[in-house]
């Protein structure tokens, strides 16, 4: 019991010792288990004698247990250390000595410095675990938070780049239908275009494409003065035609024909007169007077060709018509007209317009037919007065009348359809220098074809003409789509009947829900639009149609046209008044203004399509065909003489050439016979015409409106 | 008559298919419009009466009846209370008052120029399907 009592005085003085040290102290301070475990020899560490003894029986009373291997971890704990018994082995090779620099067997006092060893690893899970688990969780959610925040920002910020970009598509995406939009014009003018050009190669082919250039370029004059708007489209058109169409096939192609032609002229005997020779040197001059480039000698050349080839294959039949078809009469059977056109034609060029344009309905109505009495020289000269005006060119006409046969064909044609496709034609080549060389050199081959006739000497022969009633008609490529928007019956009734006349396709709407429904639906080339209408007025129906077509030329039919009224029509998107009540006259006006791009088609196809064969025309020989070409090559450049002639400007008559020359006529005759046509009371030619470009139209006007007469 | 002539000139040679069914479309259309004028009158419509004086005024004016197109232009502007000879402004009853009168006068400019129409065609063998 003392010893406890000091062992429990030892505890007290061993307050701070650890338990585990304080057992250790007092096993090893008693003796009764001496035996089993002891301090060292020099007490500074203790034995454990027999391990299986302590074991046993020391470890379940002092440590409440019974595993050594327990023990000796704790004794690590406590930085005990086993020692090696490797010396002296004194108590056996099983005992076990652990020491500790602070546990020695009189050195109590230094017990309380053997502390359980802290562990490292523990020590620190245990301070971060208790510590650092309440920040870390704050921390986690701050970076949780802050990072979710930035994420919210990243992503708000790829919202908007996605959102930009959207935007950025949406923004090309109507950039390309724009583009598709004027991509489909442009497809619609390709297409334009390559009636253009077919119709070229079909003339080409046809070799009639002289003829059609010269019409073009008689009725040019007049036309430039109606119609200034229809330059600029033909312009376009020139410059497209010229894209597309290179000089240089062209005049390849034409060479190969040419010389192909030649060949085969000469192998059939035909003759190459000095006559011929001259009328391409009057050809020349007039292109040159034109303005001819290398473009246009080569077309011209290929014409020529052609109707050398169609001489060859027409020779015998040409006997026979003296008087050709002009312009659309369609009479095939005269395969002669043609050419007389062209004569007719070139001549009144030849005055470069100083005769007023020829009135189509002139060419028309008074179709003679040379009788086999008339000379064939006079015979040209008597077609191309016949062709303007029977009474200027009385005496020629006269003797023409009477061997003439001319009788109507009972349905409606165009009057005047030679002067508008002419004009059409004219103005599309008007003004440019293409045209104007294609005309010189068109002059030239037209300049040999009468001279070709004239050698042929085939005696003229009573023909009978066809000749369509006194209406007039532009040529048009394809029917123009004319909506028609009116609610008045009657009013519909007669412009219907108009634009049937003037060769387009009608779509009636009657009033201006109806119109705007039918421009949704359809494509037209033009809208004709009343402006009072039930349910929605034209102005409306054209405001409201410009919201989806911008372009279609829309013109107002009204009886309300005072200035303010009319500025509420432009302003709406209309493109044109036409006040009601119009005439005929009026309308084709508008329809020739407004659609000129299908009337300068038109002119093409009608011309290579229509026109007859010509028969007649001796092929040049290659001196007068160079010499022709080189006329018209040196005249290039003359841009105002083109311009002039274009717009029949009054310097034609400083130049008067003699255009006749190829048939036989002396420039004296040549002279007089201008003289005549020049006092001619009926037309304006030279200086009066370029003063009186107005006046001459409506003159033509005028006589369009006459009624056709037969004559026999 | 010029511009009925015109219309004539548009027939077919031989016929007079054209400018008659023109006519007859303007006889049917006039006929239903002095309807409606009277209608209008009756309900003191001035705006409904103007623009029936323009439709009548129009068609007239496309077979060149000159005098009903002209009386049907005064009926137009007395509909939008206005007097263009007199050049002044009307009071509703005025205007309808002067309206009143003046289809009297439309009727009877009309019926003068159906009768002439219709003697035209007749002295053209030319018979209208009455309607």
């Amino acid at each position: 019991m003392s010893d406890r009592k000091d062992s429990v005085g030892h505890e007290d003085n061993m307050s701070s010792t650890s338990d585990f040290v304080k057992k250790l102290y007092k096993m090893l301070e008693d003796q009764t288990f001496q035996n089993v475990v002891s301090w060292g020899p020099q007490g500074d560490c203790f034995v454990v004698k027999d391990m299986n003894e302590f074991t046993k029986s020391i470890l379940p009373r002092m440590f409440k247990h019974s595993n050594f291997a327990s023990f000796v971890r704790q004794l690590n704990k406590y930085d005990f250390h086993k020692v090696k018994n490797s010396d002296d082995n004194q108590f056996g090779e099983h005992s076990w000595t652990f020491r500790h620099p602070d546990f020695h067997a009189d050195r109590r006092d230094t017990l309380e410095n053997i502390k359980r060893k802290v562990p490292a690893q523990r020590k620190n899970t245990s301070s971060a675990a208790a510590p650092i688990p309440p920040p870390l969780t704050i921390d986690s959610l701050q970076a949780q938070l802050s990072s979710l925040q930035s994420q919210l920002t990243s992503l708000g910020a790829a919202h908007d780049d996605v959102l930009s970009h959207v935007r950025n598509l949406e923004r090309s995406y109507q950039e390309v239908l724009v583009e598709m939009v004027g991509f489909q014009r442009g497809m619609a003018q390709q297409d334009g275009l390559m009636q253009n050009l077919i119709q070229y190669f079909l003339r080409e082919n046809n070799g009639n494409g002289a003829g059609k250039m010269k019409q073009i370029q008689s009725n040019g004059g007049m036309d430039g003065g109606n119609n200034p708007f229809m330059f600029l489209q033909t312009q376009e058109t020139q410059r497209m035609l010229d894209k597309n169409f290179p000089e240089t096939d062209v005049a390849r192609a034409s060479l190969v024909q040419m010389s192909e032609i030649s060949r085969r002229a000469e192998a059939v005997g035909m003759s190459f007169g000095a006559g011929e020779g001259s009328g391409g040197g009057s050809g020349s001059r007039l292109g040159g007077g034109v303005g001819a480039s290398g473009i246009g000698a080569a077309m011209g050349r290929v014409d020529m060709l052609a109707r050398i080839e169609e001489l060859q294959a027409q020779r015998t039949r040409n006997n026979n018509s003296r008087l050709g078809t002009f312009f659309n009469n369609n009479s095939n059977n005269n395969p002669s007209s043609s050419g007389v056109n062209e004569r007719a034609g070139e001549e009144q060029r030849a005055p470069q317009q100083r005769t007023e344009s020829p009135e189509s309905e002139d060419y028309e109505d008074e179709m003679v037919v040379p009788t086999s009495t008339n000379p064939p020289t006079l015979e040209a000269g008597e077609m191309t007065l016949a062709a303007p005006s029977p009474d200027v060119w009385s005496p020629p006409s006269g003797d023409a009348h009477a061997g003439l046969e001319v009788y109507t064909v009972g349905h409606l044609m165009p009057r005047g359809s030679a002067g508008f496709m002419d004009a059409q034609g004219n103005w599309s080549f008007d003004g440019n220098s293409f045209a104007g060389e294609m005309v010189g050199n068109q002059e030239a081959s037209f300049a040999s074809t009468s001279s070709g006739s004239n050698n042929s000497g085939s005696p003229p022969q009573t023909q009978t003409l066809r000749v369509r009633r006194s209406t007039f008609v532009p040529g048009w490529a394809v029917p123009p789509r004319v909506l028609l928007v009116d609610d008045d019956a009657v009013s519909r009734k007669l412009s219907s009947k108009f634009l049937q006349v003037f060769g387009c396709t009608i779509d009636v709407a009657v009033d201006g829900v109806g119109a705007v429904n039918k421009m949704n639906l359809e494509k037209y080339d033009l809208v004709l639009m009343d402006i009072v209408m039930p349910k929605l007025d034209g102005v409306s129906a054209t405001s409201m149609i410009r919201k989806f077509d911008p372009r279609t030329p829309i013109i107002s039919m009204t009886s309300n046209s005072r200035p303010n009224e009319i500025m509420t029509y432009y302003s709406s998107g209309m493109n044109d008044i036409l006040p009601k009540p119009f005439t005929k006259e009026g309308l084709l006006d508008m329809l020739e203004k407004h659609l000129t791009h299908l009337t300068v088609i038109k002119q093409k196809m009608s011309t290579s399509m229509r026109v007859p064969r010509q028969p007649g025309i001796p092929p040049l020989n290659d001196v007068g065909f160079d010499s022709a070409l080189q006329a018209g090559a040196s005249s290039a450049s003359s841009d105002n003489a083109l311009m002039g002639y274009g717009l029949g400007s009054p310097d034609a008559g400083d130049g008067r050439i003699n255009v006749l020359a190829g048939m036989g006529l002396s420039d004296e005759q040549y002279n007089i016979m201008l003289a005549g046509i020049v006092n001619g009371d009926a037309f304006n030619f030279g200086e009066k015409r370029s003063l009186d470009l107005d006046e001459v139209d409506s003159d033509g006007r005028e006589g369009k409106r006459g009624r056709f007469e037969v004559v026999e | 008559m010029d511009i009925f002539g015109q219309i004539l000139e548009l027939d077919e040679e031989g016929t007079h298919d054209f400018s008659k069914e023109m006519v007859t479309a303007y006889f049917e259309q006039a006929t239903t419009t002095f309807g409606s004028m009277d209608q209008a009158l009756a309900d003191k419509k001035l705006p409904e009466l103007s623009a029936l004086g323009h439709f009548l005024k129009g068609s007239s004016a496309a077979l060149g009846i000159s005098k009903v197109q002209a009386a049907c232009e005064k009926m137009q502007h007395y509909g939008e209370l206005r007097d263009e000879d007199a050049d002044r402004d009307l009071a509703a009853p005025e205007a309808l008052a002067k309206i009143d009168a003046l289809l009297v006068e439309v009727k009877a400019e009309y019926a003068r120029a159906e009768k002439w129409l219709r003697k035209w065609y007749a002295a053209h063998n030319e018979q209208f399907a009455e309607p």
